[in-house]
């Protein structure tokens, strides 16, 4: 498979803390990628600087071989990479469509688009295939916090991206809706989308990724399988500690 | 656009607006009143300004509160143009305008990353600056007298304000067209999230500084237009006062829908010259009032929740939602 994004030598430090150090990796062309790693690793951090919100100290990043760094966030979705956010920050005061409208604006949309664009279609296939059709009409305001990702995904998935990076895409769902999305996501990869997602609940991200990649304190630790990461001594160590000496107490 | 498109276009359009440019321009035909023909100038001239004010401060709510600036400023060089050069002011507006839009472009440049409070305290810097250059260059710009003599518009009032009433009309319809096409709807998914905006691939910079300039340059013709009606500029025209009452006019009206500052402007115009009968006590009851419909109607009448609830009014004054999303024109 192509190299869709490489990763190299990555470091960022904010004033005294070193954010990031050294990090490497690769994303093929149609590949499920998570990163997980405890809280304050350094993975949001990764996503920032991917996304060309933060300059890093050092490093390249290259997409389809093309350096991205030191583009501006926008630049960068038009060459084919987008996020979501942990945060959900959705366009309050607007209806969906409209939400939905924005980033076909983009450039990348328009030249992607065959000579007479129908940009409502564009929007509600999208939001046909996440699954928010049926709110298509609604005030952003009133949808529920789930439906706000979704729509944040949609967001992200106007812009046509080769890659998409979706940030914590389960955080704050019931079991029922992060159901949901794993299988919108896969469906969506079937579709050639190459995906990259920072997530904590491990067990529904192991289910959907097809490697795995840890930071802790900023370095990369460990890349496999979701197998092969379980039991990954390392890991292990990273997120529960080290087994404490027994002192006899309880 | 065929003409079938443009009336379609037309029908979406709130009918509020509609009437209140109606009954502007029926008046001063019927009534042969001279005063009330000035009068009405005015509250034209000031309903183009909220206006101008809106496209940029509605939309992104970015609240800029040296609008002077590109009044005055566009007011003193159509102003100078006229008294030195001798310039028609069929030339001086137009050219203050394009002045007042190329600094709305410097200035949107400028503060591109400045937000909230620190906004709107450039902004007011940069209409500071200005008021008192005024009267530095005193040679030029006349100091407190300002420069007296101008050309008038055309021959008389009425041919004055149908002049005025005629760029306002066009104004008017190039905003609504404006903040309806893709361009109204980028400004408002700035003005929800920046980030989100450009992780939609849209270059925010460039439409808040395109949003900045064309804020300006319609100031701008405002400014020239006021300058050329009034026969006179002063620095009157670059006080925070006159920016202050901008942002009132805009605010009462209703911010971010272009029909509510043409409203505002228009109305509150027309009430502060009929609150003359009580002159002493004008400027005292005149304020009051608009601290009372601020505190009625915080985001402005047209925006008010049962405006907004009920469909025969919002239609009324908010016109037509489109049914196919936003247009790419603009």
């Amino acid at each position: 498979m192509a190299l869709l994004l490489e990763v190299k030598n990555l470091s960022k430090a904010f004033g005294g803390l070193q954010a990031l150090r050294d990090v490497h990796f690769t994303v093929s062309a149609g590949e499920r990628v998570g990163i997980i790693g405890p809280n304050g690793a350094g993975k949001t951090t990764l996503f920032n600087i991917l996304s060309g919100f933060y300059p890093p100290n050092s490093g390249l990043v290259l997409l389809h071989g093309q350096d991205i760094l030191g583009k501006r966030p926008y630049q960068i979705v038009n060459l084919g990479l987008t996020r979501t956010w942990q945060l959900v920050k959705p366009y309050s005061g607007m209806k969906v469509i409209e939400a939905v409208s924005v980033p076909t604006f983009s450039h990348r949309a328009k030249t992607r688009a065959a000579a007479n664009y129908d940009r409502q279609g564009d929007i509600v296939k999208i939001l046909d295939e996440i699954g928010l059709a049926e709110k298509i009409w609604e005030d952003v305001d009133n949808l529920t916090h789930s439906e706000l990702r979704l729509l944040d995904i949609s967001r992200a998935m106007a812009t046509h991206p080769a890659i998409l990076l979706l940030d914590e895409p389960f955080s704050g769902l019931s079991p029922r809706e992060t159901e949901k999305i794993s299988r919108m996501i896969l469906d969506l990869n079937q579709q050639g989308l190459t995906v990259v997602i920072i997530e904590h609940r491990l067990r529904e991200l192991m289910k959907l990724v097809q490697k795995v990649m840890v930071i802790y304190f900023g370095e990369k630790i460990a890349e496999g399988t979701p197998e092969a990461i379980i039991r990954d001594p390392r890991v292990i160590q990273a997120y529960l500690g080290e087994r404490s000496p027994d002192i006899g107490l309880a | 656009m065929s003409l079938r498109k443009i009336l379609s276009r037309l029908f979406i359009y709130p009918p509020a607006g509609f009437m209140i440019l109606a009954g502007l321009g029926i008046y001063p035909a019927v009534s042969g009143n001279t005063l009330h023909v000035e009068i009405l100038l005015l509250a034209v001239i000031y309903a183009i300004f909220a206006m101008s004010w809106d496209i940029l401060t509605g939309y992104t709510h970015e609240v800029n509160f040296g609008f002077a600036f590109f009044i005055g400023g566009a007011g003193y060089v159509s102003g100078a143009c006229n008294a030195f050069l001798a310039f028609p002011p069929a030339l001086s507006i137009p050219l203050a305008a394009l002045g007042a839009g190329v600094a709305g472009v410097l200035i949107g440049y400028l503060t591109l990353r400045l937000k909230g409070p620190y906004f709107s305290m450039a902004t007011l810097a940069f209409a500071g600056i200005l008021y008192k250059l005024a009267f530095i260059l005193y040679k030029i710009t006349g100091g407190e007298e300002g420069i007296s003599g101008l050309q008038s518009l055309s021959s008389g009032p009425v041919t004055d304000f149908y002049l005025t009433w005629g760029v306002m009309i066009g104004i008017y319809f190039l905003l609504l067209f404006y903040s309806r096409s893709k361009h109204g709807t980028i400004l408002k998914a700035i003005r929800a999230d920046e980030d989100v905006a450009q992780s939609s691939g849209i270059n925010t910079a460039y439409y808040k500084v395109e949003a900045f300039a064309l804020s300006g340059l319609l100031a701008g013709i405002g400014g020239g237009l006021y300058a050329h009606a009034q026969m006179h500029i002063g620095p009157v025209m670059l006080s925070g006062s006159l920016s202050v009452l901008v942002v009132l006019l805009a605010m009462i009206g209703g911010m971010g829908t272009i029909v509510g500052p043409l409203l505002g402007g228009i109305l509150l115009s027309i009430l502060n010259e009929a609150l003359r009968v009580v002159e002493v006590y004008r400027i005292a009851i005149y304020t009051g009032l608009l601290i009372v419909f601020i505190y009625l109607a915080p985001m402005g009448f047209v925006n008010l929740e049962f405006v907004r609830q009920s469909p025969w009014l919002k239609r009324f004054f908010l016109g037509k939602e489109e049914s196919h999303g936003p247009s790419s024109g603009g």
